[in-house]
């Protein structure tokens, strides 16, 4: 069976470019869900079965360490891994992303290769 | 604007297009000029907040360049493209661009917050009067005029 992912960021340009890269790679993807901010995927969340989340910080109605936050708090998501794709280059805010529970960060542009390795690590 | 900060933003602006949609920079040396029938085009915006500064980072550009930039990122043709694809591509680049910046400028041990990018249409005359004022850095994206200014209050 394959994997359902939830890819979260608002611009419909970064929905797309990260579908398409889980396509070229080899991983068996049976569903993607789209959501334009963590509120939306909170609700996907919990009306899906949802094996690995992308998702992006700044996000407008509820951010993405709002929504990791929000998981965390609900024991069903909790276990959910997280791949956070931003342009966020501080150290500090990296460093507070991975002690939330974060299982990778991606910086924007991501190169396919990376993010194909960092994804099947995730899952395999 | 300071000059090394226009270096930064041709550096910065360089890199983003090159490695998001295979597109290249350099900067316009030519004088201004009233170019009709550039526009309709795009002024996007997005602010950024550390702990002791802040500013915006502002990009304009032809909605056709922008229509070429979302083409590129996402390998498609035109009339493949998602509705609004065009302005949300250089949005996008924005982003990344003000991310890029604000580690090139201030290092990456400072946390910024970055507001939601904001768009707003552009005409002929305005674009003209942006060209000629001097505060916005003025390049070519594969030969496409594209401006771009940042504004940092400390």
């Amino acid at each position: 069976m394959g994997y359902n992912v939830l890819i979260v960021d608002n611009s419909v340009i970064i929905r797309k470019m990260v579908a398409k890269t889980l396509s070229i790679t080899d991983l068996d993807i049976s569903e993607y869900y789209f959501a334009e901010n963590g509120r939306q995927a909170l609700e996907k969340l919990e009306e899906h079965w949802i094996d690995i989340v992308f998702a992006d910080i700044n996000m407008p109605e509820m951010n993405g360490i709002e929504m990791i936050e929000e998981m965390s708090r609900r024991n069903l998501l909790s276990e959910v891994p997280v791949v956070v794709i931003s342009t966020e280059r501080s150290r500090q805010r990296i460093d507070t992303l991975k002690e939330m529970g974060v299982k990778a960060y991606l910086q924007k542009p991501f190169v396919p290769e990376e993010f194909a390795r960092v994804v099947k690590d995730l899952l395999h | 604007m300071e000059t090394s900060e226009n270096e930064i933003l041709l550096q910065v602006f360089s890199s983003v297009f090159e490695e998001f949609a295979f597109m290249f920079v350099e900067e316009d040396g030519d004088e201004p000029e009233e170019d009709k029938g550039l526009c309709p085009c795009l002024l996007a915006e997005i602010g950024f907040t550390g702990s002791d500064k802040k500013g915006i980072l502002e990009v304009a550009a032809p909605a056709e360049i922008c229509d070429e930039l979302a083409e590129n990122i996402l390998g498609l043709e035109q009339q493949e493209l998602p509705e609004g694809a065009g302005e949300n591509a250089l949005t996008e680049v924005l982003n990344v661009a003000c991310g890029y910046f604000l580690a090139e400028k201030f290092g990456t041990d400072e946390v910024f917050d970055l507001s939601i990018p904001e768009t707003s249409k552009v005409s002929d005359e305005q674009w003209a009067e942006m060209a000629s004022e001097g505060r916005y850095i003025r390049l070519l994206v594969d030969e496409s005029p594209f401006m771009a200014r940042v504004a940092v209050r400390q």
